[in-house]
């Protein structure tokens, strides 16, 4: 009798003890912050999920907000996103600038979270401080593209891990520019200048830091800083031009010598491919794709080419010959062929990378800075006729003549329409032409009713709605 | 001579070897050595005397029954008796002794007594030590009664009558009083005397009071209840084409509503005691199976395309069922904690009761069909409206003579895509069961197969079930027992929401489709390039092609020991497992164009969950001079394991073996997985106490300890307490001849609600690849931000309910009053994105539920034609109180936008309200910016609602309409004539709205998607103006307007059943009954879509009542019969 009762309390005891480990939550199927930065390859993983982040920014939201809200791009066919930018109808309920602006503070967070934790990793330190530095890159990248649609925006430069007071006001431009430059220079500092290990190719570089902090300083009217860093890219060695203008979209020549940054897509899985391709394609030109295909060059663009210019070639299409050889007509006007990828795969998928800068980039913006600090000199005209010579591509019978002789507002436009013909298409025209102050002028020109608030796109409205802190950009 | 037992006496006959059975508590305490019972058979007597003293035989009687009896009545002690006994029972012995000697023993309530026999038996049958009696009982029109229980009174000795009324019983010499007792007659008592045969007829009763409901650990009679408990019996679930048993509760209680949110076979209900409680936490109630708290898991992963919703519930088979509990109030669900605050159903199954073995067959088999299908236009009229739309947009005609496609003309009526995917199909329920036993051991087996096919094509369920339920009595005070289930059930689905689920394909894909295209391969395009169609796949190919089966095997077992310690002191202890295991295997094959992209692609979805539960209770009862006392304390560990692993691979060379070899695929993406695991520690207790069984009080409380809880709040204490005043009972009512009962209830309570998820407390890192380079390289980053202040919501209930009888209870009412308020509402907060995430979930507000229920039980004729009524209507009324951030959640359900918003219901819909047509360019000049840029004559016109002069797609919104009704209810009407039986059942819902999500494509001005006909006739054209249908464009709607809202108010005859019984006495059948049954055949209701019992968004607690393409409804008819061998 005893022993049982004995064996009785051994048991109840064994079921207590036990019972509170019964309520502990230890998580088996997913990392927590405290154990995902221990190794170098956590550190890696951890920035790999911010570039990843990009993919979010960049694509056909970037095209949408820059290219689409530009006077080179027009969406036809059946699509209201289409229309409410390109024609500024849109407003704070258009949900592309919720998904712009969310996607870009998670990023930021992201990006947070690496120059917060990566440093405490136990690894090479030398990584480690690259690692950093592409974290700042990023985030310096993505506080560039809020700063230029929305104007004044939050400056979250810590992890947010207390969500309860979540108000945040918008940040001044000045402040964000502040943070911007101070980022880039580290980056710039820290960055490598190019990656040995295949994996790694894509990633950010010294040269990439510079040739942003050249398009920042460009975008503030700091010319002399704007063409010190281009000058300082230009010097590096890295990159050059392609040869051939084509070269450049060519999914087989991603990350080639001209690329200085871009946003990472693959067919190495159908998700994560790009869909540039299919959204520019002329319709049905890819096998099975019904959708797509509705932006379009507007007529006054693919126009605006003088004679032999090769990019003309590369990038307006009025007919596409599909991989089968039969050929596809354009029933709507001119497409725009630059990310054809007759390997494509799948229906919104494709090999092409979004290049968000290349060297082309950064020698007109060395061309536009060195412009407008003393006029067009000697050095300002090789950047820009650097550009116009591989555009002639050997045609001897080009009307594209190398510029000379010009007046400084004349340098001006011809930089800006050089910007056109070289980077249409690439993220880059509503930005150029707010840079310039020729923002309303152009989209007038257009037939496109543009004012004073269309310099900045709003606030999206759920964002207003969850942060009580944020105040509504003017006109909307 | 009088033996008075003076132990601890005990509320059993006899009881005995204190000692050894305390060691065998002990024993079973442990779990352990089951054999050890063996040596129990302490109640039989070994004793060999010859011509020994009566007294001294008694005395060692009691010696052997470890127990001293008093000792009276000496002058008979001293006559002189033989005993031969060997291991022979109490009863028998006693028998053996006296018979002889001419004298008698009787047992009444523990005392022996022993008398001298009056008269010598007169024949020969009262010789004989034990003697047979047997008896037909019947009701009050001599219809026989079967499972009847016949127990003789004081004893533990019974049996059920037969399908003809018949019992037969064996009673010893003395005889004594047979008690008959069967659910829905009052029990009756008779004398045995010197009978052998005893018919009876019983009195119907309503509402026995005295029956016995199933409460929370534990039973209570019925006239004790102090909180609102509904109950529902076998008989209810009878003749349904039902495929689970919470299907059967709709419009049976008050109080409870449920909706099919699926219709799919197998598919998901939406169950709501009370109203919805959560935001954003589970709304479902505690189902405990027989004891067994059970978890829903979700079922294994698909690949896209794969929505279902299938019912986990779906895998117990409802014909096992005998009843269902619903606990509504406080006082009812607080012992159940922290999960108690949606309600708790408590589903008890069959047990086998004692007597001749009964085989029973039944088996039905109906036809179902679709009850209503969408009038749309054809592909003539379809290929002219794009043509039209073309036309207006200034392009190019596309259908004609020399143009793309050939002319409107030449596609006629096309195909009718509905026609094609739905059918005529089958539903079918077979079962076997055996069940029976005696005093010691009862026994229940059965062997279930359901079967239905879906409506659409493509889609059936399979179950196929076991039961077996044993009890036992080991000994006079351990009884031993186990409810034991394994079922498989086999969901072959569709895609079952959405556009591109199988209805949505159908109702969006041109007509001018052929099925199947030139080449004999199917239409694999919309029309084809440059259609103009939308790029959607074709039904038939998906139906065809595509595989989508759930795979469920489930063990709910459960045994269970109960051991009395001391007289109303019994010990339960219980160890149960819920094994749930399912699988899925999705496969779209390059025949569609869903899985044409990628060459096809297939995923195997497993989940493993393993739910383990210890209980252990101590209850005990005790009177004290009229105060009853009744109490229960617990301790009980409940844990849970979740693995789910998910294989997903596209691009299949060879598409033959679908989703059974995933390795042939030339893209397999990398696999995931996860685990996860819960435990629950909990104490509970219940003190009941009554006093003069009027005053009636009830405390409960309930701690529970759950990991879920964020490390601050791991615990919770749940109390409870509820008073009851019988005042029927009081001496100024007791002789009321109308009023037959009386009874006041009030309780009020806390429970929780646990339903938060897993790890919410938590911060989460997931991983995913990117690629570098065309290098895959895996990421790594923030999720989830941690709280750890997350606990429970919390629901404080006041109740108070009447219960009335009239006439010995032939009319019944009760009237249920609520009060609910849940505070620390768990919402997925949005958050601004500059916290680096969208949303985060945390204990904020407070809503309220508070409403009227109203049932009625009467029975309103018992002649020859015997009508009974059962009908309840509930009134819920939600109202959100306290939001803690904002005062308003816009809340977005993938179909449309909702908001929750503090003084207003939840899930109220929330858009942009519809203004008609514009009809001229002078009307959209005079009205600036309220036409939207770009609007011409025949576009969209919306209401500036806040007037300040511009149309403003979120500043312009306001409330729509909400899905949840003001009332619904249920009444069903219960005919007997003869063998005859006539059960007639309606059930409906009033002023609910629903969100008609399907009409969307179906109405819009664009004829990329299929349109209505009356779209077709009525769409806006300059020489043919309309206020309803926009012309033919593709005028940009806002997500949620109010043109899409529509009365949801419906009222159904939801079953109609005629059945016919017949008794046979022949040696092989002994009766059978044979019924015809309709389901849902006739709705009336003004809604436009298929059936306005639908909830697209299923258990989405903020989004009530969204019809999205939603599997349609099916009108049954069945045959059934079951046969009693």
């Amino acid at each position: 009798m005893k022993k049982i009762i004995y064996v009785i309390v051994y048991c109840i005891t064994l079921v207590f003890l036990s019972c509170e480990s019964n309520l502990e939550e230890t998580p088996l199927g997913f990392l927590e912050e405290s154990n995902s930065f221990i190794t170098a390859e956590d550190a890696n993983s951890a920035i790999s999920a911010v570039y990843h982040r990009l993919r979010g920014v960049y694509g056909m939201n970037m095209i949408n907000l820059a290219d689409l809200n530009g006077d080179e791009c027009e969406a036809r066919g059946e699509s209201a996103l289409g229309n409410e930018l390109h024609r500024n109808l849109f407003n704070s309920g258009t949900a592309i600038f919720n998904t712009f602006y969310t996607a870009s503070y998670v990023l930021i967070d992201r990006a947070n979270r690496v120059i917060e934790n990566v440093p405490k990793v136990m690894m090479d330190e030398q990584e480690r401080m690259m690692i950093v530095a592409e974290a700042r890159f990023l985030r310096a990248l993505t506080y560039f593209n809020l700063v230029r649609a929305f104007g004044d925006v939050p400056a979250v430069k810590q992890v947010t891990n207390d969500v309860i007071d979540v108000d945040i006001s918008r940040a001044s431009v000045d402040e964000i520019y502040a943070l911007i430059i101070e980022d880039l220079t580290v980056a710039e500092t820290d960055l490598p200048l190019n990656y040995m290990e295949a994996d790694r190719i894509g990633r950010a570089t010294s040269g990439a830091a510079k040739a942003l902090l050249a398009k920042v300083f460009l975008t503030r009217g700091e010319w002399h800083n704007a063409a010190g860093k281009a000058k300082e890219v230009i010097d590096l060695g890295v990159y050059d031009l392609f040869p051939d203008y084509r070269s450049v979209f060519l999914p087989e020549e991603k990350n080639g010598i001209e690329h200085i940054f871009s946003v990472q897509y693959s067919c190495a899985l159908p998700q994560y491919g790009s869909s540039m391709a299919v959204n520019f394609a002329i319709f049905f030109s890819y096998p099975i794709n019904q959708g797509g295909g509705s932006y379009q060059v507007t007529p006054r663009h693919a126009e605006s080419y003088i004679p032999g210019d090769y990019r003309k070639e590369v990038t307006v299409i009025y007919e596409k010959r599909r991989a089968d050889g039969s050929v596809v007509e354009s029933r709507t006007g001119p497409h725009m062929d630059k990310y054809w990828d007759p390997l494509a795969c799948g229906p919104s998928s494709a090999r092409n990378n979004f290049i968000v800068l290349r060297y082309a980039d950064v020698l007109l913006m060395y061309a536009e800075a060195l412009n407008e600090l003393n006029g067009p000199t000697v050095e300002a005209y090789w950047a820009i006729n650097k550009i116009r010579e591989r555009a002639r591509n050997g045609n001897s019978g080009s009307h594209l003549f190398d510029l000379q002789g010009l007046t400084q507002a004349e340098f001006r436009e011809a930089v800006l329409q050089e910007r056109s013909w070289e980077l249409c298409f690439e993220g880059h025209r509503r930005w150029d032409l707010l840079r310039t102050d020729t923002y309303i002028t152009k989209k007038t020109a257009g037939g496109v009713v543009a004012e004073e608030k269309h310099l900045l796109y709003p606030i999206p409205t759920i964002q207003m709605d969850v942060n009580s802190a944020l105040v509504q950009n003017p006109g909307y | 001579m009088v033996f008075t037992r003076c132990v601890r006496g005990y509320s059993w006959p006899f009881n005995y070897r204190l000692l050894l059975i305390m060691k065998l508590a002990i024993f079973l305490t442990l779990g352990l050595a089951f054999n050890a019972l063996a040596e129990a058979n302490a109640q039989k007597i070994t004793l060999n005397v010859k011509n020994a003293p009566l007294g001294e035989v008694m005395r060692e009687f009691q010696k052997q029954q470890g127990c001293s009896f008093l000792f009276h009545g000496k002058h008979l002690s001293d006559i002189r008796v033989d005993a031969q006994l060997r291991q022979v029972e109490f009863a028998e012995a006693m028998d053996m002794i006296l018979t002889d000697r001419g004298l008698d023993w009787s047992l009444d309530d523990g005392i022996v007594t022993i008398t001298k026999r009056n008269s010598l038996p007169s024949n020969s049958e009262h010789i004989l030590q034990q003697r047979t009696i047997t008896g037909k009982v019947t009701d009050e029109q001599g219809n026989p009664l079967e499972g009847v229980t016949v127990t003789i009174k004081g004893t533990s000795s019974a049996v059920t009558t037969d399908a003809n009324g018949d019992y037969r019983i064996t009673v010893s010499q003395r005889g004594g009083t047979l008690v008959f007792t069967i659910v829905g007659f009052g029990s009756a008592e008779r004398m045995i005397g010197d009978l052998s045969m005893l018919d009876v007829a019983m009195t119907a009763s309503v509402s026995d009071l005295n029956e016995v409901v199933v409460v929370g650990y534990g039973e209570v009679k019925k006239r004790d209840i102090t909180g609102s408990v509904a109950s529902i019996k076998q008989s209810d679930l009878k003749a349904q084409p039902i495929n689970s048993f919470d299907q059967a509760l709709q419009g049976r209680v008050a109080g409870v509503q449920i909706t099919q949110a699926s219709n799919a076979p197998g598919g998901g209900i939406t169950i709501r005691v009370r109203g919805g409680n959560s935001i954003s936490a589970s709304n479902d109630p505690l189902y405990v199976i027989d004891g067994f708290p059970v978890t829903n898991p979700a079922p294994a992963s698909g690949a896209s395309h794969s929505a279902i919703f299938a019912n986990p519930l779906a895998s117990i088979n409802p014909n096992d069922v005998e009843s269902i509990e619903v606990l509504k109030d406080a006082s009812a669900t607080a012992i159940y904690g922290s999960r108690g605050a949606n309600g708790v159903v408590l589903v008890t199954t069959k047990r086998g009761k004692e007597g001749k073995a009964i085989v029973e067959f039944e088996s039905y088999y109906g036809i179902q069909q679709i009850t209503k299908t969408l009038d749309v236009i054809n592909a003539e009229q379809h290929t002219m409206l794009k043509n039209e739309q073309l036309r207006n947009l200034g392009y190019d005609e596309r259908y004609g003579p020399g143009l793309l496609y050939p002319d409107p003309s030449e596609y006629g009526e096309g195909t009718n895509w509905q026609n094609e995917i739905f059918r005529t199909s089958s539903i079918q329920n077979h079962q076997l069961s055996f069940s029976g036993g005696n005093e010691r051991t009862k026994y229940l087996i059965s062997g279930n197969y359901f079967g239905q096919e879906g409506i659409v094509m493509a889609s059936n369920f399979d179950r196929y079930t076991t039961r077996l339920n044993i009890d036992s009595r080991l000994s006079d005070r351990v009884n031993v027992g186990t409810s034991f289930t394994i079922s498989r059930t086999i969901n072959n689905s569709v895609n079952e929401v959405g556009g591109n689920g199988l209805v949505g394909l159908a109702l969006r894909y041109s007509p001018a489709n052929p099925i199947f295209a030139d080449d004999g391969s199917y239409q694999l395009l919309n029309v084809g390039p440059g259609s103009g169609f939308s790029a959607i796949a074709n039904p038939v190919a998906v139906a065809k092609t595509t595989t989508n089966v759930l795979i469920t095997d489930r063990v709910l077992a459960n045994v269970f020991a109960d051991v009395a310690i001391a007289k109303g002191l019994v010990a339960k202890f219980s160890v149960g497992t819920d094994l749930f295991n399912s699988k899925r295997d999705i496969f779209y094959s390059p025949e569609t164009l869903l899985g044409n992209n990628v060459n096809g692609f297939g995923s195997n979805g497993n989940t493993n969950n393993l739910n383990l539960l210890n209980e252990n209770t101590i209850t005990y009862k005790k009177t004290i001079n009229g105060h009853d006392f009744d109490l229960l304390a617990g301790i009980t560990f409940q844990s849970n394991r979740e693995d789910r692993t998910y294989m997903e691979a596209q691009d299949f060379p060879n598409f033959t073996l679908g989703a059974n070899n995933l390795g042939m695929a030339n893209t397999p993406l990398p696999p995931r997985g996860t685990v996860q695991e819960w435990g629950l520690n909990s104490y509970l207790s219940r003190i009941n106490y009554r006093f003069k069984d009027r005053y009636l009080f009830t405390i409960t409380g309930r701690v529970d300890g759950s990991s879920r809880f964020g490390v601050r709040n791991k615990y919770a204490f749940f109390p409870s307490g509820a008073f009851a005043w019988r005042i029927s009972d009081e001496d100024f009512l007791r002789d009321s001849k109308s009023l037959s009962d009386l009874k006041l209830r009030i309780s009020y309570g806390s429970t929780g609600n646990d339903g938060i998820g897993l790890y919410n407390s938590l911060s989460q890192y997931t991983t995913a690849r990117t690629v570098f380079n065309d290098i895959e390289v895996l990421t790594n980053e923030a999720a989830r931000v941690a709280n750890p202040d997350l606990k429970w919501e919390k629901t404080n209930q006041f109740n108070v309910g009447i219960d009335v009888g009239f006439i010995k209870n032939r009319f019944l009412f009760t009237i249920d009053y609520y009060e609910k308020i849940t505070s620390d509402l768990l919402l997925n907060v949005q958050l601004p994105a500059t916290t680096g995430f969208t949303s985060v979930i945390r204990n904020i507000g407070s809503l309220r539920n508070r409403g009227v229920e109203f049932s009625l039980n009467t029975v309103n004729t018992t002649g020859k034609l015997k009508w009974t009524t059962n009908g309840n209507i509930s009134f819920n009324r939600n109202k959100v109180l306290r939001l803690a951030d904002a005062e308003e959640l816009i809340v977005s359900s993938g179909f449309n936008t909702l908001i929750v918003k503090e003084n207003e219901p939840l899930g109220s819909f929330f858009g942009n309200v519809f203004d008609g047509i514009w009809q001229s360019q002078e009307e959209i000049a005079n009205a600036g910016e309220v036409a939207r840029a770009g609007d011409l004559p025949g576009a969209l016109r919306f209401r500036d609602l806040n007037g300040d002069g511009v149309f403003n797609e979120a500043a312009d919104r306001t409330i729509l309409g909400n899905g949840l009704p003001d009332f619904f209810y249920g009444i069903t009407n219960h005919f007997n004539y003869g063998r005859f039986d006539l059960s007639l059942f309606v059930q409906g819902v009033y002023g609910n709205q629903i969100y008609n999500h399907t009409r969307s494509t179906l109405e819009q001005g664009d004829p990329a998607h299929l349109l209505l006909r009356e779209v077709y006739e009525r769409a806006w054209r300059p020489d043919r103006p309309s206020n309803r249908y926009s012309s033919m464009r593709q005028w940009r709607w806002p997500n949620t307007t109010s043109n899409f809202v529509e009365d949801g108010s419906f009222v159904r005859l939801k079953n109609v059943t005629f059945g016919y019984s017949q008794p046979i006495n022949s040696k092989f059948l002994k009766s059978t009954r044979i019924y015809i049954s309709g389901q849902n055949l006739i709705t009336i209701s003004k809604y436009s879509g298929f059936d306005p019992e639908v909830n697209s968004n299923f258990d989405d607690n903020v989004s009530y009542g969204v019809d999205s393409y939603a599997y349609p409804l099916a009108r049954t008819f069945m045959l059934g019969a079951t046969f009693q061998f």
